[in-house]
């Protein structure tokens, strides 16, 4: 190989394809070639070979032109997913693409019918400005909610509108099987409900209760549903209703719910913290979700932090962080410390109706509040400092809790941190992964077009 | 922290990255001739020669003669010019300024350590070092100085890598909001890049050390001060204030028990740090006479590796520092590995205790490992992490005439 100055790098024996490691794959045809040319065998010197930063693999060719035009309608396509607008002007601001592509862009999906163009648009004085927003009328989209006590789905137009919610309990059984039955009831009724015709639907998301390989659309492993071990959710789905489906980890779905219509709007950066039996965190960093190497970043609740327990964790225990700040932890340490100070405890009271005792002067109650708050302050703080994010969403059954946020605040700020994590309320409370779906569901409808 | 502008499908784009494509193929495969170029990248017979034509006259790509024929004209063979131009990456360090020239290859051709003495390391006068220095190095390696495209230096300190700025350095005297970048960019008539140095020793492990693949991964160094590089979706990650991965001040469980007399235990890194070691170490020393003498912290974890009961404490308990800050990071982040560096990081017996302490957890498993670049992490990153920038950097000009 090298005396005809082609030097070409090691081919690996069982598979027979170029062993480049980033980005460019030659195709096999190269290869042949020069097989013929030398009948060499194919063991070529590397040398030093340098690994090229953000390289890309791009369309080729005549492609490329067709592929384009798809990626800027995407692009419009999203921009209209947070506003309407006003003009071609505004919006080639925002999509930064130029005139003529934006115009081969847009009556691109006007022509599908997805875009449409009013006159409501501000004139001034010349002609009259067409006014952008997507067609809520040219189909429909399905959100689900998997949940280990009820599954919710809600029905909703092209412009993420509900027309129609539906639930049942998931309590008895649970298996993958019944669910998907019941999920395909309940979009049987929303749909008759709606009168919207099955052909109407273009996409499905599904947020699943534990560790969910989105590639891959399938739930790894949760705790709150019996027999879910690696179930191809995804798949099960796509062959239920037919059309494109994604998954995603319940907790990330709600904080693209947040990100979308919520407390959240806006930032970039930023955490969700949904705190109830157990404490998890869906993380977005520069505008996308943090899914790690095996799907399980933000599964925070066995974090260490001063004022938790140390033990490493076992499975089928709470972690050290859930068992300060999770609904059961925060029962449990309410029945000790009334025990301790010799009160009657008022059983089954709830983490929230707790935290709401401490704020009317109960002492005992004002004990496991300042504990909880100061455990989770500390792990606000860390993950803070970890992802420099200034911006926390609490959601879930605990988090809710306005006695254990303004307690907590009160914490971050005596750390005197330079930059201190605001914390936020939940806007959109139980409904945040319903609405997280129904943007996810969006994004796959427009992905298809 | 304000977005690059959105950049789709124009054709000036096409054009240059099609111009990538093809000079990756170079780069990676070595010199070949126009029409295996066709071949591998799928792109037309006369695109490639456009692009080409364009290559050549940048100065990125020449022939270097005939190949052989294969019943017709013998094609011309071209190769990437990595002599073009090149890179420089410098550190900033407590005592000493060090350089890496490479070429855009990213291929060593000359390096240079000179020391700083805190009386004279104000900026300017770091800076009038700096860019003596890189002349000099020019000069002795016979390169003019246009031929350096590109020069990224890596600061102890929390910079605003979009303006340059320092924010704040404590390791140097009057170092606080310095626009380090314009007072560099004024003298040398190149693109200067000021980054922190963990980010850029984390990427130096991605693209020539121990992380190379590895989309999702964090680097921690521990040296004077403890810091970490992390890596999300191959590419680093900053935060929204330039400060992620800033894990000094994390508040881990062990400091406030067992440290008591230190009250602001949010210092993780002024026990975990070298001097932190130091200091533990010759503190347990004034009590029993028996101690032997060391003179850096990597020696205290030699002397718990040759059984000394004092420093096998001594490095337990730095482990298990260390061990929570690896949960939590793995926790959050879940990477596929944490490499560990810096003076103290970088020692294999802390990484066995780290191994052992961890090893109970069933969550927030992760790989922990060395880095492989040891003191070069930070100057490989930053040559590295321009090369391609410097290269495109080339292909813009002619792109704006050509049109």
């Amino acid at each position: 190989m090298a005396c005809c100055g082609h030097p070409i790098r090691r081919v690996n024996k069982d598979t027979p394809e170029w062993s480049f490691s980033r980005t460019v794959a030659l195709p096999l045809a190269r290869l042949t070639d020069f097989i013929k040319k030398d009948n060499l065998v194919l063991v070529a010197f590397v040398p030093h070979m340098p690994k090229i930063p953000g390289a890309i693999s791009s369309p080729r060719g005549a492609q490329q032109r067709h592929l384009l035009k798809q990626v800027d309608a995407r692009e419009v396509l999203r921009q209209l997913r947070g506003q309407d607008f006003d003009s071609h002007k505004i919006l080639e601001r925002h999509a930064g693409l130029s005139s003529s592509r934006l115009s081969a862009a847009v009556s691109f999906l006007v022509k599908k019918g997805l875009v449409e163009k009013t006159c409501e648009g501000k004139s001034n004085a010349g002609r009259q400005n067409n006014a952008l927003r997507i067609h809520a009328g040219y189909g429909h989209v399905i959100g689900v909610d998997i949940g280990g006590s009820n599954v919710r789905i809600a029905l909703a137009d092209m412009k993420g509108t509900v027309l129609g919610k539906w639930s049942a309990s998931t309590k008895r059984t649970s298996s993958p099987d019944v669910v998907v039955e019941q999920i395909r009831n309940g979009v049987k009724n929303l749909l008759e409900d709606a009168s919207v015709p099955h052909r109407s639907l273009l996409a499905v998301a599904a947020g699943a209760p534990g560790v969910t390989d989105v590639d891959a659309g399938v739930v790894v492993k949760t705790s709150y549903l019996k027999g879910w071990k690696d179930v191809p959710l995804r798949s099960l789905l796509e062959s239920a209703f037919r059309i494109p489906v994604a998954i995603e980890n319940d907790v990330r779905m709600a904080a693209i719910g947040e990100n979308w219509m919520g407390a959240a709007r806006g930032f970039d950066d930023f955490v969700f913290l949904a705190i109830g039996t157990g404490i998890a965190a869906g993380v977005f960093a520069n505008g996308r979700l943090i899914h790690g190497t095996d799907w399980t970043a933000g599964e925070v609740g066995y974090m260490h932090v001063p004022g938790a327990p140390e033990e490493a964790a076992r499975h089928g225990t709470p972690g050290s962080l859930e068992s300060i700040i999770g609904g059961e932890g925060i029962r449990k340490q309410w029945l000790h410390s009334c025990n301790g100070a010799g009160i009657a405890a008022t059983r089954n009271l709830t983490a929230t109706e707790i935290f709401e005792r401490a704020r009317s002067g109960d002492l005992a109650a004002e004990v496991v509040l300042n504990r909880s708050a100061k455990v989770l302050a500390y792990a606000v703080y860390n993950i803070s400092l970890v992802l420099n994010c200034a911006v926390f969403i609490l959601g879930g059954g605990v988090g809710m809790s306005t006695p254990l946020w303004a307690a907590t605040q009160r914490f971050l700020e005596r750390y005197n941190d330079p930059a201190q994590p605001k914390l936020i309320v939940s806007s959109l409370g139980q409904d945040a992964q319903l609405v997280g779906a129904i943007r996810l569901a969006l994004s796959k409808a427009d992905e298809s077009v | 922290m304000t977005k690059e502008p959105v950049r789709i499908g124009r054709p000036p784009l096409l054009r240059q990255t099609n111009a990538q494509i093809l000079l990756q193929l170079l780069r990676e495969a070595g010199p070949c001739s126009k029409a295996d170029l066709v071949r591998a990248s799928g792109l037309s017979a006369p695109t490639v020669t456009n692009v080409v034509a364009h290559l050549a006259l940048a100065g990125l790509v020449e022939p270097i003669g005939e190949g052989d024929s294969t019943g017709g004209r013998p094609p011309d063979i071209l190769r990437f010019r990595a002599e073009r131009g090149c890179v420089a990456g410098v550190e900033i360090g407590p005592d000493s300024l060090r350089f890496l020239l490479a070429d855009l290859d990213g291929r060593e051709i000359g390096k240079a350590r000179v020391s700083l003495e805190r009386r004279s390391s104000s900026p300017p006068l770091v800076c009038k070092r700096i860019v003596e220095e890189v002349r000099d190095l020019l000069r002795k390696l016979s390169q003019r100085e246009e031929q350096l495209l590109e020069l990224v230096v890596g600061v102890p300190a929390i910079v605003n890598v979009q303006e340059g700025v320092v924010m704040e350095l404590s390791a140097l005297k009057d170092w606080s909001n310095v626009a380090f970048g314009n007072l560099l960019a004024r003298e040398l008539k190149c693109k200067v890049t000021i980054e922190n140095d963990t980010n850029l020793a984390a990427q130096g492990e991605y693209y020539r050390g121990a992380a190379q693949g590895e989309k999702h991964f964090v680097f921690i160094t521990i040296g004077e001060g403890v810091g970490a590089g992390i890596f999300v979706n191959g590419s680093i990650y900053r935060g929204s204030q330039w400060t992620a991965g800033e894990i000094g001040y994390l508040r881990v469980p062990n400091i406030s028990r067992e440290h008591p007399s230190i009250h602001n235990y949010g210092k993780l890194e002024k026990l975990l740090g070298a001097p932190g070691i130091l200091k533990s170490w010759q503190s347990n020393r004034g009590r029993s006479r028996t101690h032997p003498k060391v003179s850096c912290a990597a020696d205290v974890f030699d002397l718990a590796a040759a059984g000394n009961a004092e420093a096998k404490r001594l490095l337990k308990q730095r482990a298990t520092l260390l061990a929570d800050i690896v949960l939590d990071l793995a926790l959050i982040l879940n990477p596929s590995l944490i490499l560990l560096g810096g003076e103290v990081g970088n020692h294999p017996r802390l990484l066995e205790e780290v191994e052992v302490l961890l090893k109970g957890s069933e969550y927030g498993i992760v790989r922990v490992g060395l880095g492989a670049l040891g003191q070069s992490a930070v100057l490989w990153g930053a040559v590295y992490s321009v090369l391609e920038s410097a290269v495109l950097g080339l292909l813009r000009p002619s792109d704006s005439t050509s049109q």
